[in-house]
């Protein structure tokens, strides 16, 4: 018979759970009624407001709405979609970055990934300047308004095992000092710290759940970023007329094909995550040719994760390369968009969306194989077959 | 320039098209799950017997937006952070267990020399007291992180990114992230 079974040895205190979408039942089920919970989800700000919330009938659970992008006019709002969860134990904490929101069919009949690290308690709080893992996260539980209390208790622990980087993005308009705090800003200094960064050429896949604009300008944006570069040192030499020769990468974006959707044991009705705009893909600049039909490594399977896959061509001191997986879409609201400022001319971003992931460096010192059997040696699951294919048919478009 | 703002204006509607889709897709994939619910009739068995362990099957009911700063830390115990002045519900099983559970709460706080009324009318100030004094005595309990705490006893010591669980395909549940083993 099929059931759950509490493992004894465990004592959770305190659960921390993140997602764009939730389905409670799914999510309050594994954690213990005598454990704080709290969720952190989106919101509707037509009806709702942002803030820490009780629950009457469940005295253990918090709601919390983090700030989302102020709405001017008919803008449009951002969307809540990190899926950080931190599961505090009596001696560690797992960490825990999933693609997958808090839905069953997520867990279940599509693709998805996540990082899990453990990570013990200890006597002495994190010294944040040695551990940047440790630091960005609190970065992002202080910006989504969780309780001093809880941020301390994480600081709680022993975090020198953790390699990975943490990339994430908080809604905004961001400009001056501020303009590398998040999205594409954050992910180049998690490269950066990693002396991962290249001025070489990239080869880079994507995969992605959903897909932007992925405009020239934006591409360059990218490029950037993925060299681990500050956007002052490279917003005044940008290139307005781009030819894609001077981004040196290789990209290819990984997004299924109408075909594979429609063939997929579970159908259109599993790709309503996915989705892509036909507008983005019969705009002139799109790059048709970097687009492939990805497929999962489980035949007929539907993938929700989103991966890339960085290796550049430096030799020398430099990291072969890095691994990013969280939840951030290829698109602008997930890293950003970038504008001139009128009157300055100094860079201002603009990011729509919350969103976390982990970025791991790959080994300077072993040889990079370019096999997916390499990378699981590395922790990594790579979920999808490479090398991809050609996009031979129309993308799946869903908006 | 029009063509970037063009772009940016294209990016804007892209949450508002994402949202909307999904709404529509849930809808869809929910008929499929429930199909597939009533299938498995043992996963259901399974699914109402973790109920018990999970507490009110309630959506979630909003009751008041808390101050960050008030939502206090819970200490062994301690299953209620704030005290409700809303009427008290009739009690279920699992209330049973609360005011169980809220007794030792508040027998423990006896043995620790402080007078706590019944009505658990405390003001804030007396509760962070109480807090503290707990806290500091749960931090004596607290071991020194070593080598022998990390590596064994851990099951994700080394970070690690997993294929989740996929009907058909194995991989990681999402039970098993709460150290709950499916059998």
């Amino acid at each position: 018979m099929l059931k759950y079974i509490a493992d004894t040895q465990s004592h959770l205190k305190v659960a921390v759970l993140s997602s764009w979408q939730v389905d409670i039942d799914f999510c309050r089920r594994p954690i213990p009624s005598s454990a704080q919970f709290f969720l952190i989800r989106g919101w509707d700000s037509a009806t709702e407001k942002e803030g820490t919330y009780g629950n009457e009938a469940d005295p253990n659970m918090f709601v919390v709405h983090p700030p989302m992008l102020e709405i001017i006019g008919d803008q449009r709002s951002g969307v809540m979609h990190s899926k950080l969860m931190l599961l505090f134990h009596h001696t560690y904490v797992r960490v825990v970055i999933p693609t997958g929101n808090l839905v069953e069919y997520d867990w279940r009949m599509i693709q998805n990934l996540a990082f899990v690290q453990d990570f013990p308690v200890s006597s002495d709080k994190a010294d944040l300047k040695s551990s940047p893992f440790a630091k960005e996260i609190v970065r992002f539980l202080s910006a989504q308004g969780m309780p001093a209390f809880l941020i301390d208790r994480f600081r709680q622990h022993d975090f020198s095992m953790a390699r990975a980087r943490v990339v994430c993005s908080q809604p905004g308009n961001y400009a001056g000092e501020d303009v590398d705090l998040w999205g594409f800003g954050s992910l180049a200094r998690a490269i950066a710290s990693t002396n991962s960064g290249s001025t070489s050429k990239w080869q880079v896949e994507v995969q992605t759940g959903s897909l932007g604009a992925a405009y020239p300008a934006w591409l360059q944006y990218f490029g950037k970023a993925l060299r681990g570069l500050r956007t002052k040192d490279w917003w005044h030499e940008r290139s307005t007329k781009i030819d894609r020769k001077d981004l040196k990468m290789d990209l290819e974006i990984g997004f299924p094909s109408d075909t594979t959707v429609k063939t997929s044991k579970y159908g259109p009705a599993a790709a309503g995550t996915i989705c892509f705009n036909p507008q983005y893909w019969n705009n002139s600049h799109f790059p048709k040719d970097w687009m492939r039909d990805v497929q999962c490594r489980r035949k007929g399977i539907l993938m929700h994760s989103k991966v890339i896959i960085a290796r550049s061509q430096a030799s020398g001191t430099q990291q072969p390369g890095w691994v990013y997986m969280g939840s951030h879409n290829f698109t602008s609201s997930a890293w950003g968009s970038y504008t001139s400022d009128k009157r300055t001319k100094e860079p201002k971003i603009k990011i729509m969306n919350w969103e976390i992931g982990i970025l791991l460096p790959m080994p300077k010192d072993v040889d990079v194989a370019d096999t997916n059997e390499w990378y699981e040696k590395q922790g990594f699951d790579v979920p999808f077959i490479r090398p991809m294919k050609k996009m031979t048919d129309e993308p799946w478009f869903f908006r | 320039m029009d063509e970037l703002l063009q772009h940016a204006e294209q990016e804007d509607r892209e949450n508002e098209e994402l949202a909307a889709a999904t709404r529509e897709s849930i809808q869809a994939v929910e008929s499929e799950r429930q199909r597939q619910l009533q299938e498995d009739e043992e996963l259901k068995l399974a699914l109402e017997m973790s109920m018990q362990d999970a507490g009110p099957n309630n959506p979630i009911e909003l009751v008041s937006n808390i101050a960050p700063t008030v939502v206090a830390e819970q200490q062994e115990d301690d299953v209620k952070a704030e005290p409700s002045s809303s009427p008290s519900p009739p009690l279920s099983g699992l209330a049973a267990i609360r005011k169980e559970q809220e007794k030792s709460r508040l027998d423990r706080l006896k043995r620790l020399g402080y007078s706590v009324d019944d009505e658990l009318s405390w003001h804030s100030h007396k509760r962070q007291k109480v807090d503290h004094a707990i806290k500091s005595e749960e931090k004596k309990e607290i071991p020194k992180a070593t080598p022998s705490v990390r590596s064994p006893a851990l099951k994700y010591a080394h970070g690690q990114i997993l294929m989740t669980f996929v009907e058909g395909h194995g991989g990681l549940r999402f039970p098993e992230l709460f150290d709950k083993v499916l059998h």
